[in-house]
C-alpha cells in the first residue's frame, strides 16, 4: 500500500515537473525576441527586393503624409536653356559633368524648399493648437503663451538660417552654369551663359526666394 | 574637386538646416516624454558595404502608451517601418505621427504572431506611438532608411535650333520647302517669260 502511494506521488510529482518545464518553454518560445527580430529582417529583405524591381525609383514610393511637400523641377518655357552640345559627343564628358552639378543643386533647392513648407506647416500646426488647447485652462494658457513666443522666435530665426542657404545655393547654381557656359564656348554657343544660363539663374533665383 | 567639396557643404549645410528645424511631433503634455530611435549602418552579412541605416529595437511595454520618434530621414531616400509581435496574445495599434500626437497620417494593428509594416518617403524625423492594449506587450519596432534614390528630372535644356538664335538653323529644318519653292517659282518666272515672248 505504502509502495503504492510512493509510487503515485512519484508519477504526480513527475507530471508536474514536465508541465512546468513546458511552460518554461512555451514562454520562451512564443516571445522569443529573436523569432520575432528574425521576423522583421525578413520582411525588411522583401521590402529591399521590391524597391530593386522597381530600380530604385523614387516616384514609386508614397509619401508619408497626403499633403506632403514635393518638390517642383519644372521651369517655365521662357527659362528653358538652349543648348548645342546636348546630344554632341565631342562636349559630352564635358556637359555631362556640369549638367550632373547642375542637376545635384537643383535637387537641394527642392529639399530647402520642402524643409521651409514643411517647418512652416509644422510652427502653423503646433500654435494653432496650443491656441486651441490654452483656451481651456487658464494656467495652461498662461504657459502656452511663453511657449508660443519661444515658437515664434525659433522661427524667425530659421527664416534667416534659409536666407543664408539659399544665398550660399544661389552661389553654387550660378557656378554651375558657367561651367556649362564654358563647354558651350568650346563646341556650341560662345555667349551661351549671357543669352541662356542667366535668363534660368533669374528665373530660379525668383523661384527659391522666400517671400513670407 | 573644388566644386565637388562645395557641394558636399552645400549638402552638410542643409543637414544643419534641417536640425534646426523642429524634431519630433509637437505636444504641450509634460507626461508625453517621446524616446529618439538611433539609426545605425546597415550592413548584411556578407556585404561589401552597408545598405542604408537601421534602427532595430526589442521592447517590453508596460505602460498604456509608448511615444517614440526617430530623425534624419531624407525626402529622396525610402524608408520602411515595421513593427511585429511574436506573443499570441498581443493586441497593439500603432500610430505614425507628424506634426503632433493627434493627427496620424498612418495608422495599424498587431493582434497576435503577428507584423504591420509601412513604407513611405518624408524629410526630417516622424512619430510612433503604440498603444498597447493588453500588458505588458513585447514587441520589435525597425526603422530603415536607405540611400537617396536617383529621379527623373525634367531637362531644362530645349535644342539650341528652337532657341531662335541661329538663322541658318531654320533653312536647314525647311530645306525641302525652300528647295520645292525656288523650283517652283523658277518654273513660274520661265513660263511667263515664255508667255511675253509669244505675245510680243
Amino acid at each position: 500500500m505504502k509502495k503504492k502511494f510512493i509510487l503515485i506521488l512519484s508519477v504526480l510529482l513527475l507530471t508536474a515537473a514536465i508541465h512546468a518545464q513546458d511552460d518554461d518553454l512555451s514562454i520562451g518560445g512564443e516571445n522569443d525576441p529573436a523569432e520575432a527580430v528574425n521576423d522583421a529582417y525578413e520582411n525588411l529583405q522583401g521590402y529591399m527586393d521590391w524597391l530593386e524591381e522597381r530600380r530604385n525609383e523614387w516616384n514609386t514610393i508614397q509619401n508619408f503624409e497626403p499633403n506632403a511637400c514635393a518638390p517642383d523641377f519644372s521651369a517655365s518655357s521662357g527659362a528653358m536653356m538652349a543648348s548645342t552640345c546636348a546630344g554632341n559627343p565631342s562636349c559630352s564628358e564635358c556637359y555631362e559633368r556640369a549638367v550632373g552639378e547642375l542637376n545635384f543643386i537643383r535637387r537641394q533647392l527642392g529639399r530647402l524648399s520642402c524643409i521651409y513648407s514643411n517647418t512652416k506647416n509644422f510652427n502653423e500646426s503646433a500654435l494653432a493648437f496650443g491656441d486651441n488647447m490654452s483656451g481651456i485652462h487658464a494656467v495652461t494658457g498662461i504657459a502656452w503663451q511663453n511657449e508660443r513666443g519661444g515658437i515664434v522666435a525659433e522661427f524667425n530665426h530659421f527664416k534667416q538660417t534659409y536666407d543664408k542657404k539659399y544665398v550660399d545655393m544661389m552661389g553654387a547654381l550660378q557656378r554651375a552654369l558657367q561651367s556649362i557656359g564654358t563647354c558651350e564656348m568650346q563646341y556650341g554657343l560662345p555667349d551661351w551663359y549671357q543669352r541662356f544660363g542667366f535668363i534660368y539663374f533669374e528665373f530660379m533665383k525668383d523661384k527659391y526666394k522666400r517671400t513670407d | 574637386m573644388k566644386i565637388k567639396t562645395n557641394l558636399l557643404l552645400l549638402f552638410a549645410l542643409l543637414l544643419v538646416l534641417q536640425k534646426k528645424a523642429a524634431a519630433q511631433p509637437f505636444n504641450l503634455d509634460d507626461r508625453i516624454a517621446p524616446v529618439e530611435l538611433n539609426f545605425e549602418e546597415y550592413k548584411k552579412e556578407g556585404a561589401d558595404k552597408p545598405k542604408g541605416r537601421i534602427s532595430m529595437n526589442t521592447i517590453s511595454q508596460e505602460n498604456d502608451t509608448a511615444y517614440y520618434y526617430i530623425k534624419g530621414l531624407s525626402m529622396y531616400a525610402p524608408t520602411y517601418f515595421s513593427l511585429n509581435s511574436t506573443d499570441p496574445a498581443a493586441d497593439i495599434k500603432v500610430n505614425l505621427c507628424k506634426e503632433n500626437w493627434h493627427t496620424f497620417h498612418q495608422t495599424g494593428n498587431v493582434k497576435g504572431k503577428n507584423i504591420w509594416k509601412s513604407n513611405f518617403k518624408t524629410e526630417g524625423d516622424f512619430g510612433i506611438m503604440v498603444i498597447a492594449n493588453k500588458k505588458p506587450a513585447h514587441y520589435v519596432l525597425l526603422v530603415w532608411t536607405g540611400d537617396e534614390m536617383k529621379i527623373d528630372m525634367p531637362s531644362v535644356f530645349k535644342p539650341a535650333s528652337g532657341a531662335g538664335g541661329s538663322g541658318d538653323s531654320w533653312f536647314k529644318k525647311n530645306s525641302i520647302v525652300v528647295i520645292i519653292g525656288a523650283i517652283a517659282l523658277l518654273i513660274i518666272a520661265f513660263l511667263l517669260y515664255k508667255l511675253k515672248k509669244k505675245k510680243s
